[in-house]
């Protein structure tokens, strides 16, 4: 007769820990996943079948598993700041180049070198932006669910993907410069390197965040900074070489910490051989992908176009453009604000559906989506004043600091002052059908995004100048909010079984 | 790299441009459709003739407009194949879901095969003596025009020099005098990756093959013999081969567009609309007549009558006829890699190859070429050219052989071509400017002058200034190289 008890019984090995049985058939169930037939439970525990096993643990299994109290909820300010930590890298590089004009990217660079830079750095983005959104997607759902251990195996699976995607993204990048001879000796490896590392810094930084251990994200920036600060001015290294060294030291921390967090919540068992990139996986995440590689290429596009514009009497073929990229920038300061709106917004309606859900019944669910309705346009009519505020506060405080002094740096804040926030909608309505489980609007809605984007900014870059690019972007943006809002609207009226189904 | 193999990688990058952007896509794109039943050679022509008509109009419109820029034409190109799907598709599967969904189910389910080897249908092709023939003449007359852009990377008509710069014009967005006969070249330019001068230098041959074998396709369509075929394009050949072609030197417009005539004329018994399509290309390419085209219809009639004649005779005569136009052709290609004259008529072969040098090697936009006007084909775009008439003009050697002038141009280096041999000017050169201009271009005394000019500058220049340098010399010239 054995003595120890099944996986499923064990306290500390029970995968389903968080989530007691629902009842003596559940509990059997899982007795009979473990091995334990009639047959087993009879010979080698001495109960007459599973389901007498069952009914003789469920109580001790009821007392152990006692539901764990709620999370208390944190507090607003908390949530909006926790949203707008996933710019920690870009803020604290900037606050860094305002403060002691030393960055992980960017600075004081002859201008092919900047493009190259440039180049290098925008591709990282595209060339991750998918793996990270695809990742996060499948790490989330596991870790969601208790089981660490195959988290923990597939945030290694996808990042080691990420790796041979950036390397082999390089590779096509350098045979394609090669081809075309777009990137002379030796800005084109300098472009190469930037990407690689950069691409491995945010592929660390995306594990971290979806550990929700934003903070190290920030602390390994400042300790790149740092880096790039001893090897610059103290040891006189190259600027450029400063900065790939302190963004591999901010990389290989943030890899280091993950690689830690992750080892530690799976209590180092990492589960090999789980279900990695089978068609089922590829068919759930494969919407993330597409839309984490088009809204990076969204992002972008405004740059790629104006950077490429009016170049036949430059010396690449493709220009850093400064004035162009500081108004972007610091617009993109009002952004990161707003943004932050999303993520609580986000939280408000989880707890709104939940609070719904207790409150009505079923006769009631007429009721129940037309408040949900109603709290989804009010949300949209209080984040209004409040970009047109700190888009206002934004431009105001860098014009009166003297940030913009050329009538083209105006004109493109102004413009991205106002396609920012068409974006944050156009998010919001993302995080909603993604809470829905509708990523099909989403990509629909980004890729008439972008190709507006480009379309429209193409061609008012072509006839006229390469600032005008910028109204693509807020053409695209609006296209991006209008669409993803429309699409909303019109498909998610019974808001009860999009809930329902996306919860099955 | 070695030189040789420098050429003729850029050859493949030509004829991989010319066949993705002209056949192979647009073939693909079409059988992408479920319409098409039947086999994939006969796509080539009518696809290729309406992309070539869309690359064109497209092109002449956008280069008005200032607008033939990479992004552009390839947007256009990419919609157009998309454009092509949708109508070589009965279902329109494009605007059915359930289409798309039974698509992306199938890629699951390949996926999910155990194994993903997939077996290759065989192909079977047949060839007959005659298509072999036939395939050698194409070759050999191709290759009558193909020695030249192998070995020489200057150009012999003068037209070609004012293509070059109208194609480089249009693909980098300045203003631009529409020319039918460059503006489908411009996808060519952007995705070889090739300057204009390489793209025009090496796809001239491709043309003339081209001419070549729509001859022969004609006289097939309305014979049916592959013999007919093969004295068409023989005779044609030996037309060109004692008489040149329209266009000096090189294939151009008139050329290609006698191409586009012969293949209105091949396809008008199966398709009016093709038909009609070539002729207005054939139009846009080159408005005024070509010449040549008479002697292409001339070369397809008399070839009928041949075949007529010759399928109709007794054997042993026959046999006779075929073996003295095996004879005659085989003499013309015993001689047809003639070796070209080593310079001229507009510029040493060295000078040429030393500026498509300094284009390739140094930096875009930071040289400054000088030197006579034919030589701006191969830097424009890539950096910057001064004429050597302006240049003699604005310097005096007084004023340049003091230590503190410098040229004003914000270059990292400038190159200044100095003959040695002042190029005997056997070809009249009509040029459009001041008659000093033409002077200097058209007369062996006034290119004389101008290169003893130029000479005096550069040697006031060098005893004053330590920044120059001799980069190329040979018999014939020589290359100062002024660093900053």
């Amino acid at each position: 007769m054995r003595t120890d008890l099944p996986n499923c019984l064990k306290p500390a090995g029970n995968i389903w820990k968080q989530q007691p049985p629902l009842d003596v058939y559940d509990l059997a169930v899982r007795l009979e996943l473990d091995g334990v037939t009639d047959s087993v439970a009879f010979h080698e525990y001495g109960f007459r079948s599973t389901l007498a096993m069952a009914a003789s643990h469920f109580g001790k299994s009821q007392i152990e598993h006692r539901l764990p109290a709620p999370p208390k909820p944190r507090s607003g300010i908390f949530e909006y700041l926790n949203g707008i930590s996933f710019a920690i890298p870009v803020l604290l590089c900037t606050l860094s180049t305002l403060l002691y004009q030393l960055s992980l990217w960017g600075g004081d660079l002859s201008p092919d070198a900047a493009a190259a830079v440039a180049i290098g750095t925008v591709s990282s983005f595209i060339a991750t932006g998918g793996i990270v959104q695809a990742s996060a997607r499948r790490s989330l759902f596991l870790i969601h669910t208790g089981d660490w251990e195959s988290a923990a195996e597939a945030c290694l699976k996808w990042s080691v993907l990420g790796v041979v995607t950036i390397v082999g993204w390089a590779f096509a990048g350098w045979a394609f410069n090669y081809y075309f001879g777009l990137l002379p000796f030796p800005l084109d490896w300098v472009a190469i390197a930037f990407h690689c590392a950069l691409g491995l810094l945010w592929l660390a930084c995306g594990v971290l965040f979806v550990l929700e251990k934003n903070l190290f994200v920030g602390a390994a920036v400042v300790a790149g900074i740092g880096t790039v600060a001893i090897c610059h001015p103290l040891l006189g290294m190259p600027l450029l070489a400063a900065q790939l060294v302190g963004i591999v030291v901010a990389g290989s921390l943030c890899a280091v910490i993950a690689a830690a967090i992750l080892r530690r919540k799976s209590h180092r068992s990492w589960k090999p051989g789980g279900e990695f990139l089978s068609s089922r996986i590829v068919h759930i995440v494969l919407p993330f992908f597409v839309y984490g590689c088009l809204y990076y290429l969204f992002l972008f596009a405004d740059r790629w176009v104006a950077w490429t514009a009016r170049t036949g009497a430059s010396t690449l073929p493709f220009q850093f453009r400064g004035d162009y990229e500081t108004g972007l920038d610091i617009a993109m300061i009002a952004f990161v604000f707003q943004v932050g709106w999303v993520h609580t917004s986000m939280l408000a309606f989880y707890d709104r559906i939940r609070r719904g859900q207790s409150r009505h019944t079923v006769q009631d669910v007429k009721l129940f989506n037309r408040e949900i309705f109603y709290f989804y346009f009010w949300r949209v009519g209080t984040f209004l004043p409040f970009a047109a505020l700190s888009g206002w506060l934004t431009y105001r405080v860098a014009d009166s600091l003297h940030l913009l002094p050329t009538s083209l740096m105006r004109e493109v804040t102004a413009v991205a002052l106002i396609g920012y926030p068409l974006l944050v909608i156009g998010l919001w309505n993302t995080g909603m059908f993604f809470a829905f489980s509708r990523p099909r609007f989403v990509l629909a809605s980004t890729a008439a995004g972008l190709g507006v984007n480009l379309a429209t900014g193409y061609l008012l870059s072509r006839v006229g100048q390469y600032h005008h690019a910028v109204y693509g972007f807020a053409a695209g943006s609006a296209v991006f909010a209008c669409l993803t809002t429309w699409l909303f609207v019109t498909h998610t009226r019974n808001i009860d079984h999009h809930h329902f189904a996306s919860s099955a | 790299m070695n030189l040789m193999f420098q050429v003729w990688m850029d050859l493949m990058r030509v004829l991989l441009a010319m066949g993705v952007i002209f056949v192979l896509l647009p073939v693909v794109a079409v059988r992408a459709g479920d319409k098409w039943r039947g086999p994939w050679l006969a796509l080539i022509v009518p696809a290729a003739l309406r992309t070539v008509f869309l690359i064109e109009l497209a092109c002449i419109l956008l280069g008005s407009w200032r607008l033939c820029f990479p992004g552009g034409v390839m947007s256009i190109y990419a919609l157009w194949l998309g454009t092509s799907v949708v109508f070589a598709s009965r279902r329109r599967w494009v605007y059915e879901g359930s289409s798309w969904k039974s698509v992306y189910g199938e890629i699951w389910r390949w996926m999910d095969r155990p194994g993903l080897a997939k077996s290759i249908p065989g192909v079977t092709i047949s060839v007959s003596q005659t298509a072999i023939l036939l395939g050698l003449i194409i070759t050999a007359s191709s290759a009558q025009f193909l020695w030249y852009p192998l070995t020489n990377y200057r150009f012999q008509g003068i037209q070609t020099y004012a293509r070059v710069i109208s194609l480089q014009t249009l693909v980098a967005g300045n203003a631009w005098n529409a020319d039918g006969s460059v503006a489908f070249l411009a996808p060519v330019v952007f995705l070889s990756g090739l300057d204009a001068a390489t793209v025009i230098r090496l796809s001239a041959p491709v043309f003339y093959a081209l001419l070549i074998g729509a001859v022969a396709w004609c006289a097939f369509e309305y014979s049916g013999a592959l013999w007919c075929s093969t004295f068409a394009a023989g005779f044609f050949w030996l037309y060109t081969r004692n008489f040149g072609l329209d266009s000096a030197g090189e294939p151009a417009g008139a050329e290609i567009g006698a191409m586009f005539l012969v293949i209105a004329a091949a396809t008008i018994r199966r398709s009016q609309g093709y038909a009609a399509c070539a002729a207005l290309l054939a139009w846009m390419i080159e408005p005024a007549f070509p010449g040549i085209l008479l002697a292409a219809l001339a070369s397809i009639l008399l070839a009928l009558l041949v075949y007529w004649c010759y399928s109709r005779s007794p054997r042993l005569v026959r046999q006779t006829a075929a073996t003295a136009f095996l004879f005659v052709l085989g003499f013309s290609l015993n001689s047809t890699l003639r070796s070209a004259p080593p310079d001229g008529p507009y510029e040493y072969e060295s000078s040429a190859r030393m500026a498509a040098r300094i284009a390739r090697e140094f930096p875009r936009n930071r040289w400054v070429l000088v030197s006579p006007v034919h030589e701006a084909a191969y830097s424009y775009g890539r950096g910057w050219h001064v004429e050597l008439t302006d240049f003699v003009q604005n310097f005096s050697p007084a004023k340049v052989a003091n230590p503190r002038f410098r040229f004003p141009y914000q270059v990292d280096n400038i190159f200044v071509i100095v003959e040695k041999r002042p190029l005997p000017q056997v070809a009249k050169l009509a040029l459009p400017g001041s008659p000093r201009r033409s002077f200097f271009y058209s007369t062996t005394a006034g290119r004389a002058s101008m290169e003893f000019q130029a000479a005096r500058l550069i040697e006031a220049y060098l005893s004053a200034h330590s920044d120059a340098r001799v980069y190329f010399e040979d018999k014939d010239l020589i290359i100062y190289c002024i660093s900053r």
